[in-house]
């Protein structure tokens, strides 16, 4: 099992650097094209998601990514702005209802009114884990293994 | 890959090929040049994101926001993509209901 780790300062520009990586370790893993063009979306929108709330709450640590693979992917990135505690459907509540999203994409819905952002991580992850708390909140997305 | 914007005039629309990426970074450069197409009375917008490479929320927010403004004009905005990677991102977030999206500048100025 192989982990690469990234640290990002809250900065718009380089949400393409952890697209980048996240491109390049799903690549390595073996993936399927298809696959990795999903994991290229989603955690570019993740990491944008991040440095939004970053940003709006004037926090300025950094953003912390990790790519585990095998077998599949597992992509976790996580702000460091305080969130009451949850976990499951209730994070994903809260971040639907709270600041964070990128700007613009607040008045995208989906067909249930969920923000676009929440609405890309669940539809192109296998599985999506969300939760929140005083250190930040944890966006866990896995990819299994192509058959 | 940054955000190229390239405008022409077709008839009464005005199309809008886009470029490159369009994210977080990007996205604001291309919600200005939409602002500034409707302050100068252009209400009829083609966006062409055949050559667009990435597209995330962000840009999605900056077409909704176009098509709001253009429409607060009677105008309309239409969507050029064959892409289907980038079309993927318009049935996830439900967005293929409120945009026409055509094949072609072609069809979508003759539709």
């Amino acid at each position: 099992m192989t982990t690469v780790r990234l640290e990002l300062v809250p900065d718009a520009a380089l949400v393409r650097l952890a697209r980048l990586v996240a491109v390049s370790v799903a690549r390595l893993n073996g993936l399927h094209e298809d696959t990795v063009e999903d994991i290229r979306l989603a955690v570019g929108e993740a990491c944008g998601r991040a440095v939004a709330v970053h940003l709006r709450h004037g926090v300025a640590k950094t953003i912390q990514l990790s790519f585990t693979d095998g077998p599949g992917l597992t992509a976790s990135i996580v702000d460091r702005v305080r969130q009451p505690p949850a976990s499951g459907s209730e994070a994903v509540r809260l971040l639907r209802a709270g600041p964070g999203r990128p700007p613009g994409a607040g008045d995208v819905l989906g067909p249930d009114g969920a923000p676009a952002v929440l609405a890309l991580l669940e539809g192109l992850a296998d599985r999506l884990d969300i939760s929140t708390g005083a250190a930040g909140t944890c966006v866990e997305m896995r990819w299994d293994a192509d058959d | 890959m940054d955000l190229s914007l390239q405008t022409r005039n077709e008839g009464d629309w005005t199309v809008v090929a886009v470029g490159g990426e369009i994210d977080v970074y990007t996205a604001p450069k291309l919600r200005e040049a939409m602002v500034e197409l409707v302050n100068e009375g252009r209400y009829q917008l083609v966006v062409d994101l055949e050559q667009v490479d990435f597209l995330d929320s962000t840009g999605l927010g900056v077409l909704v926001g176009g098509l709001k403004r253009v429409r607060a004009n009677d105008g309309n905005l239409r969507v050029v993509c064959t892409q289907e990677r980038l079309l993927k991102i318009f049935r996830i977030t439900g967005l293929t209901k409120v945009f026409a999206i055509h094949e072609s500048v072609a069809a979508a100025t003759n539709a």
